[in-house]
């Protein structure tokens, strides 16, 4: 057969390409990485206080503790695999560990050779990795640079600078430092500088820091705890922890951000995660978007800006200002003033020292206990307002107004709903239209301007003296309860309705069915009832 | 056929059915290979539930624990000319010539490497990853690159969404991109660096969880 000779051709000429490759290429060989061998390297080198010991390596841990000894002890295992048992001995005799000491200290180097380019390989190349042991003064200086290994620092108080990575970057009982990683965790505890701390993609933990912290990573979660200095953090995609620190600043996004005893001033910006603040001895800055913000046990004043998130807030020393939109705005037990600005939600809050400024749109206002008054607006929400110790004053559309308990002036500006307020000891004035008014134990002058709806007042039961009531509406009664004793020069007109009085009126001028003037007692305050096909009442005020 | 250890790995490659039932009645008497065979399963099982991208919580330490095993259990050695795929197929005389060179060069090369410190040959421990280890990692990383492909596919559409979220997606995916570049690069010059290779795995385990992430986003 013809092919028979081909095929035999191409078969010895690759039998001699391949025997010839394995004579003339040493590091050839046909199988995959499998002999291992193992050396040790072991060397001491003398270093002065305050020398630096630098060390750099690629593949392998390094793991390096302070010692009292004035001098550094290097032990290294060097592992190598190879094709074969010899190329793989061979191979690990050939990486080195340099040593060189120069006035500034020591440095190490893994220097491993590279392969000859002349020389034709077949299959895998050898492997191999650097473990190393060191010991070093404990107050020697540190460079450290690895790349695919673990970095783990004891002991050794005086500035270090590590960094590598894809591995774990570990420093426990030391003093300034610098970590770097890119892929893997940094853990850092017990240390007595300042720290800077930069990672990519791996987890941060950091305790117990003497001075100052700056953290930055970018997809990796991290924990601080325990920090006297100021402590900066610039994260993302993960959560960000800070616990006992000073003065802090934490920027991050779709990760949560929990900051619990900042001895200082805080501010925070999370976007797309929540945010969790809990005592604060200074002022809090809080800016989210798309993640609710809570803060409890604040000292000083707290600005919160958030939009598309829940904003929940209480106790607090100081002012508090929000800003919120399309998320409910829930306060309570704040300490000073509260300035809260929502858009497309609900506001609620309860116990305020300070004045209260409450405005939201399509959103409802509930409130309660507001020592120094309240503005409350509202475009298309219900207005609650329970207990306040000032003047208030209440304005929306399409939604009622409830109040009780208000210890001033009460000023209402509604569009299409009711008006439900009782017990104001001031003067209580209010406008609406499309629905009912009803104001009970004013004690102060009433002013009514409704427009096709229900009017029902009575006057304060314990208030001495008269008060001034002036009452417009329209299609709809009007209904007022006054008190016996009390003068009052009646100015009663409407169309189409009825006019009545349980209180004696002397009567003056022209008396027909639409209208009424005369006084009420000895006269002395305005009683002012205009209507539009609608009756009146007078009524007396049950005791 | 003969059965040996020996030929455990070859069937484990490409074993016929045959080869299989042989090799599963001799692990019944040998306990590596038994601890190998099992070792194996395992690690298969696992690959596949890989192919199929849904979550599966236990899985990364289920391979894990595979390779774990695989690196302790006793390596039985493969001889030589097993694993030399051409051997078998060149001519007897040429076997001579190939054994004929080896063993000069071996000669040649042996006074050199006895003037040199000895160095132990203790196994190297979890560091570098044994022949049969290093397989499985290599076919786990491709089991990943194959449903990363898939779910990349599947995610596309919402990842290009010009959203802020998706923006930190892509920037998260072109940072694990980087590095899994960086490791495969850094792979093939030390390929049986057991860290290299966790790291690796690691990167293509977050790159998947990444690309799952969008798609949930999406649901």
């Amino acid at each position: 057969m013809r092919s028979v000779p081909c095929a035999n051709h191409r078969r010895r000429t690759a039998s001699a390409a391949l025997l010839a490759a394995a004579i003339f290429c040493p590091g050839a060989s046909a199988r995959t990485g499998q002999e291992t061998a193992t050396r040790e390297f072991q060397k001491s080198v003398p270093l002065a206080a305050g020398q630096t010991f630098a060390i750099e390596s690629k593949f392998g841990e390094i793991r390096i503790h302070g010692s009292n000894s004035q001098e550094a002890a290097i032990s290294a295992t060097i592992r190598a695999q190879a094709g074969s048992q010899t190329e793989a001995e061979k191979f690990a005799e050939a990486v080195r560990i340099e040593v060189q000491q120069d006035a500034h200290g020591i440095n190490v180097r893994t220097v491993v050779p590279s392969d000859n380019p002349l020389v034709l390989r077949i299959g895998r190349k050898n492997s191999y990795a650097v473990d190393y042991d060191i010991s070093v003064p404990e107050n020697a200086k540190l460079w450290v640079k690895n790349a695919f290994g673990d970095v783990d620092v004891r002991g050794v108080h005086n500035w270090s600078d590590l960094e590598t990575s894809h591995g774990q970057l570990n420093l426990h009982d030391g003093g300034p430092a610098k970590l770097t990683n890119a892929f893997g965790s940094i853990e850092a505890d017990e240390l007595e500088g300042d720290l800077g701390v930069a990672n990519n993609n791996g987890t941060v933990e950091i305790s117990t820091v003497k001075g100052s912290l700056d953290v930055r990573d970018r997809f990796g979660s991290v924990t601080i705890k325990n920090v006297q200095g100021g402590v900066t953090i610039s994260g993302g995609n993960a959560p960000v922890e800070l616990t006992d620190a000073g003065s802090s600043k934490v920027n991050n996004s779709f990760g949560s951000v929990n900051v619990r005893n900042i001895h200082g001033s805080l501010i925070v910006s999370n976007n797309n995660g929540s945010i969790d603040v809990n005592t604060v001895s200074g002022s809090a800055d809080l800016n989210g978007s798309f993640g609710s913000i809570t803060f409890a046990n604040m000292t000083g004043y707290v600005k919160c800006t958030a939009s598309n998130g829940r904003v929940t807030g209480g106790p607090t020393g100081d002012e508090v200002y929000v800003r919120n939109t399309f998320g409910l705005v829930s306060l309570g037990q704040i300490g000073g003033a509260v300035d809260v600005e929502d858009s497309n939600g609900t506001i609620s809050v309860q116990e305020v020292k300070g004045k209260s400024t409450l405005k939201t749109s399509f959103g409802a206002i509930e409130a309660s206990g507001l020592r120094k008054g309240v503005r409350a607006t509202t475009g298309n929400g219900h207005i609650t307002l329970n207990d306040v110790g000032g003047d208030t004053f209440a304005k929306t559309s399409f939604g009622s107004v409830t109040i009780q308990r208000v210890n001033g002036n009460l000023s209402v500006d509604n569009s299409n709903g009711l008006v439900t307020a009782s017990s104001v000891k001031g003067d209580a004035t209010a406008k609406t239209s499309f629905g009912a008014v009803t104001l009970d134990d004013i004690s102060g002058s009433i002013t009514v301007d409704n427009q096709n709806g229900a009017v029902m007042l009575s006057a304060a039961r314990t208030s001495p003296g008269c008060k001034s009531i002036t009452v417009k509406t329209s299609f709809a009664p009007v209904q007022v309860r006054l008190p016996e004793g009390a003068g009052y020069n009646v100015t009663a007109h409407t169309s189409f309705g009825r006019i009545s009085s349980d209180l004696p009126v002397t009567t003056s001028g022209q008396l027909g069915g639409d209208s009424l003037n005369g006084k009420i007692g000895n006269g002395g305050c305005t009683l002012s009832l205009t209507n539009s096909n609608g009756s009146i009442e007078i009524l007396k005020l049950a005791k | 056929m003969n059965f040996t250890c020996h030929d455990r790995e070859r069937i484990f490659l490409d074993g016929s059915a045959e080869e299989w039932v042989e090799l599963e009645q001799h692990a019944a008497t040998c306990t590596p290979c038994a601890e190998e065979l099992r070792a194996w399963k395992q690690l298969s099982a696992a690959a596949a539930e890989l192919r199929d991208y849904r979550e599966v919580p236990a899985l990364w330490a289920r391979i894990e624990s595979s390779l774990r095993e695989q690196q302790v259990a006793p390596a039985a050695h493969r001889s030589f000319w097993h694993s030399f795929d051409l051997w078998a197929r060149i001519s007897h005389t040429w076997q001579m010539a190939l054994v004929g060179a080896m063993i000069v060069l071996l000669a040649t090369s042996g006074g050199y490497l006895y003037t040199h410190r000895r160095v132990a040959t203790q196994d190297a421990g979890n560091k570098l990853l044994k022949s049969g280890a290093l397989a499985e990692v290599e076919r786990t990383e491709r089991d990943y690159m194959s449903a990363i492909d898939k779910l990349a596919t599947d995610a596309g559409p919402q990842l290009n969404a010009d959203t802020p979220l998706m923006a930190s997606y892509r920037e998260k995916l072109l940072t694990l991109d980087s590095a899994i570049a960086d490791l495969r690069a850094q792979a093939g010059e030390n390929p049986s660096n057991a860290h290299l290779r966790y790291q690796l795995l690691a990167m293509y385990e977050e790159k998947q969880q990444t690309l799952q992430d969008v798609l949930e986003t999406k649901r």
